[in-house]
């Protein structure tokens, strides 16, 4: 699989260059195009815990590439876009995104190895998840777009897609349809493969969440046939040596395909009104057969135990029924504003309510208070075993003021939360001191923000929580120095007192970040930054930032 | 029972949503209908609720005395009168204010004389009968300067459609000298560009990249939404609190973010420092525990957390771990002593006690799954064979819930993972004789 996805990626590089050479070679009068390359250097070091000697420090040298691509106005169905200060003319609006990244981790955290009973190992092999870091290519998106077909009814969209949808967001490879109709909604629906780790150029991030893929092992023959043994896998070795086809064969329910569609009612067009219903199912099919060793006593075929066709073909990893609206009431002649909103979430594959969040924001002014109670009880992925541990959700209470004179300087808030966490256990006391009990966590939070002139920013952010999880008492102060129109510089310091059920994190932490931004001409800027930590565990803990930004949105 | 929609909470959020509904059917109407009940009422209508954006219509310098109110006394005058050019404008950046020859036509002025007397009765000819200051020397007088806006806008088609200068303007009878307050707020431009009387999409009026998403950073500032439209000011918490808003209607926030926006947080390669800030790896155990802010919003937690959780070496899981969970008794553990009450034989010793590991797990579940990979559990809590302590893993009720047949009917597969014959992998299945 390994030398799959190699040779994918191999061929998508290729394919876009290619492509940027086509596309660099039409006039530039036949579309819009932007391009944004951001070149990201981050150098910093993390703990490794030992017991029995020094913790090891690992070096995290990372790099990343990033590539958008926007080409706008293809084919012209508006005509050639003057400049933007012109009214864009009506009519179908066709367009191509992508962005694409290419990230990889260069330090000892990702390359280095590690010492398992006696045995040297590389970390990648013991630790599959490093695998994110190591010369990683994902293409977060990429598609085509065609709006405003059919005078205006019609949206299409065809490619990897990332969409938010109501309470959550998920990533596919598919087609998108949206029917604007005349009576106040839209309709839409899409279908294709949603996007998982082991998707070509998949990004890991928006796969549902729940299962892991570090048991996946492989069976290493002995001197005798039969007498092999069950070993993390190695990636360097491609299957040589054991009874499947590759590295993957026993860890392969996620790099099933997974099938996802759905659909949605919006409201379009209602003054003051946006609501939203939806529905989502991905489901996967369960992996065949791999093999004969024996498992347990009984004989096994598959992934699952199938001796008597009790393994189902296929299972579902998500199926939702979401639901969101929110509407605005002028009041007071005008001079404020209501915002009432609600969303919740069913998750068919549960059978329960899992997310739900209400809200009234009113606004008057200067001032605006927001209140909100979010209940969320956690759920995974249809595959993962900790959809059977889960047993209690919780419930955050919130309100936030905000304050913002009309052509003032300054803005302040502050933030009030309490979330209750349901157990069998409420109220009970821990003599030994030794865990949480709380059931309840909540903080408060104060800052103001002022900016002179456009030049400099002042920031101060206070905070204070306590419950379960710890204590945290501190601040960060900020700061933003705009020099000339191509230089910044920028600091922030942060002071912290924790007080965590984990007693070797308790106490003080001291960070203070500086940084710069330098444009060197339109479109190419520098940015720098440098932290430095002085906590417990780390006396000297320093990172260091790299940012190239440069972007290209020439006007046609 | 596993549904929990009855929770004290949820009854919250089920009487907001009812009063979202009564407002939306107070309020609501189909866009286009919302007519004003007069044409000079609009422009006060809004302008109640604060100045225009000094990031769309830049301070203004207007060293002037003029006054409306006091031409249009004298006589009701056309407001084309003076701003001849302003039917025939098809842009914001067109200077539609008078010019001295256009006052000429009644103020007899002389640049040579700029204290002329004029017979009583007469438009004073004086230049600082409109100007704050005049060098005697020179003749020279304050200049104006009034920024050209960050929008696009075409008076010539709006006044083709017959609408007045006083709907946007609002009466200039009642007023002085017009500044920023006599421009039109985007509220009042809403009135009619809805998406159904007329074009509702923003890059109408605002400027837009090719793409058509919105500019939003110019010399004056950067544009961001007040909060007169859906509640979506970008205050000092919006980073944090943006959800809300989010989940309405994504295409809204489309309207200036492009997708790349999202991911370079959500799905990033580098931490925002303004959510993770200094010394974030040391300080996040707290967020973590309580899992706020929600981490899975920009992590998965069984990958991204897993996977620095096991190369640090802070999980139990034998690869290289050097902590072998809480029955070691050595100086450096994560859980407290009692954490789990089976001994190494699999046999469970004594009653669950208050450090054990499940209230942990019942408050925030995630946590446990930032470091344990889900096979971790099966190792106890499982019915095949071979397995640790085989204790039950379910929450209460659990046999014949309306949670366990939606599993089981929909992710069946899930439960072969413990349960490996067909009987027991059953909702209906029950233990012993």
């Amino acid at each position: 699989m390994d030398s799959f996805r190699r040779c994918v990626r191999t061929s998508v590089c290729c394919a876009a260059v290619a492509a940027s050479l086509l596309v660099g070679a039409r006039p530039a009068a036949a579309y819009d195009f932007e391009v944004r390359a951001q070149t990201i250097g981050q150098g910093y070091s993390l703990r490794s815990f030992r017991l029995l000697s020094a913790d090891l420090v690992l070096a995290r040298r990372r790099f990343a590439q990033i590539l958008q691509l926007n080409l706008w106005n293809l084919g012209q169905p508006r005509g050639p876009h003057k400049k933007y200060t012109n009214p864009l003319h009506p009519g179908p609006k066709l367009y191509f995104s992508s962005y694409l990244r290419v990230q990889h981790d260069f330090g000892g955290w990702t390359q280095g190895h590690i010492v398992d009973n006696g045995k040297l190992f590389d970390a990648v092999d013991l630790v599959p998840e490093l695998g994110r870091s190591n010369l990683e290519l994902d293409v977060l998106y990429g598609y085509f777009a065609a709006e405003g077909l059919l005078g205006g009814k019609l949206d299409l969209y065809i490619g990897r897609q990332l969409s938010v949808d109501t309470m959550d967001w998920f990533s596919m490879d598919g087609i998108t349809v949206r029917v604007n109709t005349p009576a106040y909604v839209s309709v839409e629906a899409f279908g294709g493969l949603r996007v998982r780790g082991s998707s070509p150029l998949g990004s890991v991030t928006n796969e549902p969440d729940g299962t892991a893929g570090a048991l996946c092992a492989e069976y290493v023959e002995g001197a005798t046939p039969g007498t092999g043994s069950w070993r993390p896998i190695d990636r360097d070795i491609p299957g040589s040596g054991n009874p499947f086809t590759n590295d993957f064969d026993f860890c392969p329910q996620r790099e099933q395909l997974m099938p996802t569609f759905g659909g949605a009612v919006e409201t379009s067009g209602l003054d003051k009104v946006w609501a939203r219903l939806a529905y989502r199912r991905s489901q996967s099919p369960s992996p065949g057969v791999i093999g004969d060793p024996f498992r347990y006593e009984y004989e096994d075929l598959g992934y699952y135990p199938n001796e008597v066709g009790q393994a189902p073909d296929w299972g579902v990893n998500e199926e939702r029924v979401s639901a969101s609206v929110r509407t605005q009431v002028d009041v007071a002649g005008g001079r404020g504003e209501l915002v009432p909103y609600a969303a919740a979430r069913y998750s068919l594959l549960h059978g329960l309510f899992d997310q739900a969040h209400s809200g009234l924001q009113a606004r008057y002014g200067a001032h605006s208070v927001e209140g909100e109670v979010y209940y969320s009880f956690p759920t995974f992925d249809g595959d993962s075993i900790y959809n059977v541990f889960s047993s209690e959700p919780f419930t955050d209470y919130r309100i936030t003021y905000e304050l913002h004179p009309a052509g003032a300087d300054w803005r302040a808030y502050s933030r009030g939360w309490l979330r209750k966490f349901r157990s069998e256990d409420a109220g009970s006391d821990d003599a030994t001191g030794m865990v949480d009990t709380n059931e309840y966590a909540g903080g408060l939070q104060f800052g103001a923000r002022y900016v002179a002139r456009r030049r400099l920013l002042g920031r101060l952010d206070l905070f204070w929580d306590d419950g379960y999880g710890g204590r945290r008492l501190g601040g960060y102060g900020e700061t933003q120095w705009n020099v000339n129109k191509r230089l910044g510089v920028a600091a922030r310091l942060s002071i912290i007192k924790m007080d965590a059920e984990t007693r070797d994190l308790a106490g003080m932490t001291y960070g203070v970040q500086l940084g710069t931004s330098y444009q060197v001409q339109t479109g190419v800027v520098l940015h720098l930054a440098g932290e430095s930590n002085l906590n417990r565990f780390n006396r000297n803990d320093y990172r260091v930032f790299a940012i190239l930004d440069l972007a290209f949105n020439p006007e046609s | 029972m596993s549904f929990r929609i009855s929770h004290t909470s949820l009854r919250v959020v089920v009487v907001v949503a009812c009063a979202a509904l009564v407002a939306l059917a107070l309020t609501s109407q189909p866009a286009g209908l919302a007519a004003p009940s007069g044409e000079t009422t609009l422009h006060a209508r809004y302008a109640v609720a604060g100045p225009v954006s000094k990031v769309v219509f830049g301070a203004q310098t207007m060293p002037l005395k003029f006054s409306h109110r006091k031409h249009l006394e004298r006589s009701p005058l056309a407001c084309t009168y003076c701003h001849d050019r302003a039917d025939d404008s098809v842009s914001a950046v067109d200077n539609l204010l008078p010019t001295e020859a256009d006052c000429a036509t009644c103020h007899a002025i002389d640049r040579s004389k700029h204290d002329k007397k004029v017979a009583p009765g007469k438009a004073p000819a004086r230049c600082l009968a409109c100007h704050t200051r005049v060098d005697p020397a020179t003749g020279f007088v304050p200049r104006m300067h009034i920024p050209v806006p960050n929008l696009k806008f075409n008076h010539k088609a709006h006044v083709a459609r017959n609408i007045a200068c006083t709907t946007c303007h609002g009466d200039m009878r009642t007023v002085d000298l017009a500044t920023r307050k006599q421009l039109p707020k985007m509220a009042l431009c809403l009135t009619c560009h809805n998406g159904r009387k007329t074009s509702g999409a923003c890059s109408t009026c605002h400027l837009a990249a090719p793409g058509g998403v919105l500019r939003t950073a110019f010399v004056q500032g950067k544009l961001a939404p007040s909060g007169s439209l859906r509640g979506s000011a970008h205050d000092a918490t919006f980073a944090v609190s943006h959800r809300a808003i989010a989940q309405s209607n994504s295409r809204f926030c489309a309207n200036c973010h492009r997708k790349s926006f999202c991911a370079n947080c959500h799905n990033g390669v580098r931490k925002p420092m303004r959510i993770h800030a200094n010394d974030y790896v040391a300080t996040h155990v707290i967020d973590a525990k309580r899992n706020s802010p929600n981490c899975s919003g920009c992590h998965r937690i069984q990958s991204f957390c897993v996977g620095c959780h096991s190369r640090s070496g802070v999980v139990a899981d034998g690869r290289g771990s050097e902590f072998m969970g809480p029955s070691t008794g050595m100086l450096r553990r994560y859980h407290p002593v009692g954490w789990v009450i089976a001994d190494e034989n699999g046999v469970i010793r004594g009653k669950r006690g208050l450090t054990h590991y499940s209230w942990a797990a019942q408050r925030n579940i995630r946590q446990c799954a930032a470091c344990h990979r889900d096979e971790f559990c099966t190792k106890c809590h499982s019915n095949r064979p071979g397995a640790f302590a085989r204790v039950n893993p379910h929450p209460r009720n659990w046999r014949n819930s309306r949670r366990c047949r939606a599993l089981e009917r929909r992710a069946g597969r899930m439960c072969l993972r413990c349960h490996i014959t067909p009987g027991e992998a059953r909702c209906n299945y029950m233990a012993g004789p």
